[in-house]
């Protein structure tokens, strides 16, 4: 309950849906091709996160607490390294319920995450669009 | 990317990873090769190796600590296998680290800073690389050494064997071990001290050193020292004994002649240039002696070369044999039996040519004997299965300084002396000069003339009389030696004693002088003559411990009383007198025989000696009467000695009078005996009983009296 709690109380701190300054260290691993490779990160994050999302869904269904903390585990560092961090946040989160098997509070939390992820896709696709 | 660019296999499933890991390995200059599991990491590995692999840990279709551990046992240790794990998650770093992982890296990854925390891995790596490297090679250099090498700290313990080859085992080095547990105690301070000189002057240092591992074989090892630090020094070991036992091998074929086992020409020159420069430095006189077998050639060509190489082989042991046991004195005191000194070097410098060198030559004849002696035993027959074979050798002698300074000239001279001995019909000996042989030869048949003199009574005794200034009457006389050679007559003693005495002869000559001077006087007593008779002592016979015998068996043998006999001895005999004269002096005096010292004042007269010795009388030497009346130094030498003589409570003889003023002086003086030609020249044994019948001329007897 607490560790629920207190990840939707960090969800409604205002953080930006995407960490521009992850955004900007990506960019700068290759300077020659401008936003080529921050483009294709999140292509790459667009494609996998639907499935890695959805997996964690069926996990939940299931109850199956491998699969789940498997998927939160690689969304969790997927997102990330995409500046993502509130997915990363939740992910961990679920993670960690899948390690335990504890599956109270997973609906909750896949809630925040699909909330998130939302905001997070269509800022991505936002961004893809514009360059 | 070029070819040989530092290729990084990165396994990961999330592609977010694996393209961000790309872009930023590649902007550091690395290549970069992906893989999404472990399973694709392991076919790519396989098919292509890397310099680094990153492992995320977990991977479906095997994880990353699976594929770390294949890769370990596929390729060893130094591969770097870096482990992708979760922040803070310590189990997983745990666990890489047992699979052998070489470093690990956390998520989230900080994109930024990942390239260099890889460049930093690679450069260690690389220098894992050059220190394997710099092994494999080190190993290599030490296993294509033939030297042992191992690491002794600084009390000489063996702390580490680098190379220890078969030929090196005798050296029974061991790890753990002191140096001091196989090497003696000797040897291994020369290790230590090497050590230790080798730290202070940072130098390599050098050293070569035997060992005996049984009776027969010797060892000998060449050891390098060098300094790894403060408290390791490396050691070298080389087994160098083939390496000695060859140049040995070849110093002796160098300078050996094969057959005879004599030093060869190259041997001898190097010989004769050291002999030179060490008779140079003590201004010393040499011979050298030039050898050549008459006729071995043909002797050689009829009868076979196996023959002849016989022939050679026995004459050179003929030639050690003859010089080695050499003893050219036949009175010398030398003791029998006992192997003197090598007096000559023999060596081999041609076919049939031999040559001897003589350092320490007394005298130019002795070279002669000793070419005479081995010409006389190389002829004797050479003995060879049922056949006797006999030669002559012709020998040539040079002498250094006088025949040559140099050895090249030396050689060549004793070489055209040989060539002049076989002209002169071989089987001789020649010098090279002409003085030398005329010298020697005179010399030599002196000596021989001297031995023979003895057996052919060719010696015979003349008497001086002396005249008793108190009683004015002749009442001793001083025997006198004589030689009268039948063919060169007349021989002066002055001649023959020096050499009498060189040779030993003096004292079989001195004995008979005695015998002769004893049994005449005795004579004379028969015919109521009671004269006393001195008779001179050469030093050599009063050194000789045999001498009191020889006075008193002469003495009964004759009868003569001995206190009618004088002994005259030189300062010389006295000179370093010791318990053995002073006891020979006192048991003569006990027997009543008279000791005289003669030649007074020559020699290096000691006032010491004179106050020890019981001698009775001193005679004063004719070369201060030759003077005393001309010359005030004569005078006043003579008076001091009569002066001594009085006060020591010894007579006094004046010898050499050959004026009545020298006699009135001497008289004057206080001289007790007068002895001169003024009152009679020495006259033979027969003669004196009618001189003492006369007396001698009236008015001298009567001038005597008037100034006493």
């Amino acid at each position: 309950m607490d560790t629920v709690n207190s990840c939707t109380a960090s969800d409604r701190v205002n953080t930006p849906i995407l960490n521009q300054e992850q955004l900007t260290v990506i960019r700068n691993l290759d300077l020659s091709c401008g936003d080529e490779l921050v483009n294709k990160i999140l292509q790459v994050f667009l494609e996998t996160s639907v499935d890695l999302t959805r997996q964690i869904e069926d996990a939940i269904n299931n109850e199956d607490a491998e699969s789940l903390r498997h998927a939160a585990h690689t969304l969790k560092s997927s997102a990330a390294n995409v500046g993502a961090e509130s997915i990363s946040v939740i992910a961990q989160k679920l993670e960690l319920c899948g390690k335990s098997g504890e599956f109270g509070q997973v609906g909750q939390l896949l809630d925040n995450l699909q909330q998130r992820y939302q905001k997070v896709i269509t800022e991505i696709k936002q961004i893809l669009k514009q360059s | 990317m070029s070819a040989d660019a530092f290729k990084v296999l990165l396994a990961d499933d999330d592609i977010t990873v694996r393209y961000l890991m790309q872009a930023a390995l590649e902007q550091a200059g690395l290549s970069v090769t992906l893989a999404c599991d472990g399973e694709e990491a392991i076919r790519m590995f396989d098919a292509s190796p890397h310099d680094m692999v990153m492992l995320d840990v977990e991977m479906p279709r095997k994880n990353g600590y699976e594929v770390c551990s294949y890769l370990r046992k596929k390729i060893g240790n130094e591969l770097p296998i870096i482990m992708v794990t979760g922040m803070d998650d310590v189990q997983s770093v745990d666990h890489a680290f047992d699979v052998g992982a070489t470093d690990f890296i956390s998520k989230p990854i900080n994109w930024s800073l990942i390239r260099y925390r890889i460049l930093y891995l690679k450069r260690a790596y690389l220098n894992l690389l050059d220190l394997k490297l710099a092994n494999a090679r080190g190993r290599a250099i030490f296993s294509a050494i033939p030297d042992a090498m191992f690491i002794l700290d600084n009390g000489g313990v063996v702390v580490d064997t680098l190379n220890l080859s078969e030929k090196t085992f005798s050296l029974k080095v061991k790890l753990g071990n002191s140096l001091s547990h196989t090497l003696p105690t000797n040897i291994f301070q020369i290790y230590l001290n090497a050590l230790q000189k080798a730290r202070l002057k940072k130098t390599v240092e050098h050293f070569e050193y035997q060992l005996k591992p049984d009776e027969l074989n010797t060892l000998h090892f060449e050891s390098r020292i060098v300094t790894i630090n403060t408290q390791e020094t490396l050691c070298l070991v080389r087994d160098i004994t083939n390496r000695v036992d060859s140049e040995n091998k070849i110093f002796h074929l160098a300078y050996f002649d094969v057959l005879t086992g004599l030093p060869n020409r190259q041997s001898f020159m190097e010989r004769l240039e050291q002999e030179i420069a060490r008779a140079q430095y003590i201004n010393n006189r040499f011979a050298m002696l030039y050898l050549d077998l008459d006729g071995f050639k043909g002797i050689n060509d009829a009868i076979g070369h196996n023959t002849g190489d016989l022939i050679l082989k026995s004459a050179a042991s003929r030639l050690k044999n003859t010089t080695h046991s050499l003893d050219f004195s036949p009175y010398d005191a030398k003791p029998h039996g006992q192997l003197s000194q090598p007096a000559a070097d023999i060596a081999r410098i041609g076919g049939d040519e031999f040559t001897i060198v003589m350092p320490n030559l007394q005298r130019a004849e002795d070279a002669l004997i000793m070419a005479h002696r081995i010409r006389q035993v190389m002829q004797q027959p050479f003995h060879l299965g049922d056949r006797d074979v006999v030669l002559t050798a012709s020998i040539g002698i040079a002498f250094y300084p006088d025949d040559g300074e140099d050895a090249e000239t030396l050689l060549k001279h004793a070489d055209t002396a040989m060539y002049h001995a076989k002209d002169e019909g071989r089987n001789n000996c020649q010098f090279y000069s002409s003085t030398f042989t005329h010298q020697a030869e005179k010399r030599l048949n002196l000596e021989n003339g001297l031995r023979n003199a003895l057996l052919q009574n060719q010696f015979f005794l003349v008497y001086q009389p002396q005249m008793d200034i108190a009683t004015g009457k002749f009442l001793s006389v001083e025997a006198l030696i004589r030689w009268q050679h039948p063919a060169q007559g007349f021989i002066s003693p002055l001649d023959f004693i020096p050499l009498a005495e060189e040779n030993g002869l003096i004292i079989p000559i001195g004995e008979w002088a005695l015998r002769t001077a004893c049994a005449e006087a005795m004579e004379w007593l028969k015919k109521g003559f009671n004269i006393r008779v001195s008779v001179n002592l050469s030093p050599l016979q009063f050194k000789n411990p045999d001498l009191v015998k020889s006075v008193m068996g002469i003495l009964s043998e004759t009868g003569f009383p001995p206190s009618n006999l004088v002994l005259e001895v030189t300062e010389s005999a006295l000179m370093d007198y010791n318990a053995e004269i002073l006891n020979t002096i006192n048991t003569l005096r006990s027997h009543n025989i008279e000791i005289s010292l003669d030649d007074f004042g020559t020699g290096y007269s000691s006032m010491n000696y004179l106050m020890h010795l019981p001698i009775n009388n001193i005679k004063v030497d004719k070369s201060f009467v030759d003077g005393m009346l001309d010359d005030g130094k004569s005078l006043a030498i003579i008076r001091s000695i009569i002066s001594l003589s009085k006060n020591l409570n010894f007579t006094v003889t004046a010898e050499g009078i050959e004026l009545l003023e020298q006699a009135n002086v001497l008289k004057k003086l206080g001289c007790d005996y007068l002895q001169g030609y003024y009152f009679s020249k020495p006259v033979r044994s027969g003669e004196i009983t009618d001189f003492l019948r006369k007396q001698h001329p009236i008015e001298t007897v009567q001038i005597l009296r008037n100034t006493s």
